[in-house]
């Protein structure tokens, strides 16, 4: 194989959002930053079935997730605590965004199944339209937009109980004087 | 703006993905700019068909934040950029390819 330069930039330029994502999936930045280089060497070896041209984020993330299940099914002991896990390797990062309200999301999010984290994050973060958060998973889309609808619907309900104050007096009353809450 | 992914999305070239071995892995992706969208659907929750039901009690302002907190977490991460350690990976690949090509 040879590395067009085009290509080893396209890599290059996805390696950031691919890192994010394998740190939602393994919740520690250390095992994800293996996974990457995992990716990236087996994403090389195969270069030859990449199309020019063609989506380059979504085929790593695809390779990415791929390594991870697989990864996953082995290590199926370990991985039944992932929750706890990935609670934890969040605690272990550095004081980003260190403030309380994303504090409480991190812990929200991470208690969402591993199914609908990783829908709601394609689509909410990384940015892929549901057609290739599909792809990405081998899923229907109809199966994605149900997992980010669930993800999204449990992720209010945890954040509501423990700070309705953080969203402010505003929103509140808004939303009770809108009838948006489905009393 | 909302749908900006979905404009992304130029044309029908298929791939197939080198996978772990099992099923699945040979989907097929569609071509799409490697930039991320100004606005996924998720930032428009209306834009959702059916959902409004199951978005918790809290409405739409809720649901905003959400996607706003998602983003930036995980902006945090994609914004320490690349790694020297894969610019280096790749540049390693790089000389074994011209070392392979050379003998």
């Amino acid at each position: 194989m040879t590395l067009d330069p085009s290509v080893r930039d396209a890599v290059l330029a996805a390696v950031p959002s691919l890192r994010a994502f394998a740190i939602s999936l393994c919740g520690n930045v250390d095992r994800a930053d293996d996974l990457v280089q995992e990716t990236l060497l087996r994403a090389l070896a195969n270069i030859d079935s990449f199309e020019p041209g063609s989506n380059m984020p979504a085929w790593l993330f695809t390779i990415l997730r791929n390594l991870f299940r697989s990864e996953y099914r082995k290590r199926r002991r370990e991985v039944e605590d992932a929750d706890g896990t990935y609670a934890q390797g969040l605690k272990s990062q550095p004081e980003q965004s260190g403030h309380v309200e994303f504090q409480e999301f991190r812990a929200a999010l991470a208690k969402l199944p591993p199914d609908q984290r990783e829908a709601l994050i394609l689509v909410g973060a990384s940015g892929f339209s549901y057609e290739e958060a599909a792809e990405i998973c081998g899923c229907a889309v109809g199966t994605i937009k149900s997992r980010v609808n669930r993800a999204r619907a449990r992720l209010a309900d945890m954040l509501s109980i423990e700070s309705m104050e953080d969203f402010g007096p505003d929103v509140a009353t808004r939303a009770i004087l809108a009838g948006t809450t489905s009393r | 703006m909302g749908r900006a992914s979905v404009s992304g999305i130029q044309g029908t070239s298929y791939l197939t993905v080198p996978g772990s071995g099992t099923g699945g892995e040979n989907c097929k992706m569609r071509q799409r700019k490697p930039s991320r969208p100004a606005g996924s659907a998720m930032d428009n929750p209306s834009l959702q068909s059916a959902s409004s039901r199951t978005q918790g009690r809290l409405g739409r302002d809720v649901q905003a934040k959400i996607g706003s907190q998602l983003r930036a977490i995980y902006d945090d991460v994609v914004q320490e950029g690349v790694p020297e350690r894969f610019v280096e990976l790749l540049k390693r690949l790089d000389r074994k390819d011209e070392r392979g090509s050379d003998s």
